[in-house]
């Protein structure tokens, strides 16, 4: 049979080139700090360059170094995961106790968003402020949640990874999503 | 309403009502998954009455679209030219 399928050569010369910000953008989007997401690319670079006989041409060049930075990532993930860090709860942003049990407090609950239009030209702006949002929640908080939302990584895998019971992972995304959520109102829409 | 049928109201009551902390975390865990039909129905419930949670609810589902849209290309940000010498220089010796 024969196959004329173009077989993908690897270009270790051009990957700065082509992929470099590609890569540098997967890695920040994910891990707030800049300098731990060039090391990881530069990690991603050289641990693919090694093992560049193992490269099969199946997918393009760009999907087989994402898939490094990938697991790379999460290695990074894991290793934040044994610094000690207290999981908080959702506590402040309800009242707990008395008659109010349970509902919104004052200073946290949801303003009303809806007197702002928004263009499709603001977008940009709009997801540079989600991801700055997301740089500000605690590591372990933020790790659980870009895997979970962004990578769309099971809850077992996670919880292993992390070392974290499932209903940690529950409360620390239910807290990732109020704080988000404010985060937002406060950064931009308080600021329109 | 006969004493029996105020039992129910309130059992009835208690089987829906939720707080806005429970109801923040079912609509968290919709996210990601389905929720079971007595979760869901809460949920319902407690929106229905709740403006708040509904704020909630638009607000986090708007932010779950740009969420995805993070996900699919994320926004372009350029790496420091010292770094990609760097690393040029460490492929060229490797």
């Amino acid at each position: 049979m024969s196959d004329n399928k173009q077989i993908q050569e690897l270009t270790p010369d051009r990957w700065v080139k082509d992929h470099g910000d590609y890569l540098f953008s997967y890695a920040i989007s994910r891990i707030s700090s800049r300098e731990v997401a060039e090391d990881l690319v530069q990690e991603t670079m050289l641990s693919a360059f090694q093992a560049k006989d193992k490269f099969r041409g199946g997918s393009s060049e760009r999907t087989w170094l994402i898939s490094i930075l990938k697991r790379k990532v999460i290695d990074h993930y894991r290793k934040q995961s044994r610094n000690p860090e207290v999981i908080s709860d959702t506590a402040s942003f309800f009242y707990k106790g008395g008659a109010n049990d349970g509902s919104w407090s004052t200073d946290h609950a949801p303003g009303s968003w809806d007197q702002y239009k928004m263009d499709d030209e603001d977008d940009g702006a709009l997801l540079k402020v989600i991801q700055y949002c997301i740089s500000l929640l605690p590591s372990k908080m933020q790790n659980t949640f870009s895997m979970k939302t962004l990578d769309e990584i099971s809850t077992e895998e996670i919880c292993k990874e992390l070392g974290i019971s499932e209903s940690n992972l529950w409360v620390l995304l239910h807290r990732a999503r109020l704080q988000l959520r404010e985060c937002v109102e406060n950064q931009w829409y308080k600021k329109q | 309403m006969s004493s029996k049928a105020k039992i129910m109201m309130n059992s009835a009551m208690h089987y829906v009502m939720l707080s806005c902390d429970t109801a923040t975390f079912l609509i968290t865990k919709s996210d990601y998954h389905k929720l079971g039909c007595k979760e869901n129905l809460q949920l319902r419930m407690h929106l229905m009455g709740c403006k708040l949670c509904r704020s909630f609810n638009k607000q986090n589902t708007f932010l779950s679209d740009k969420l995805t849209k993070i996900q699919e290309e994320p926004p372009l940000v350029e790496m420091s030219s010292e770094k990609k010498n760097e690393i040029e220089e460490i492929l060229k010796k490797a």
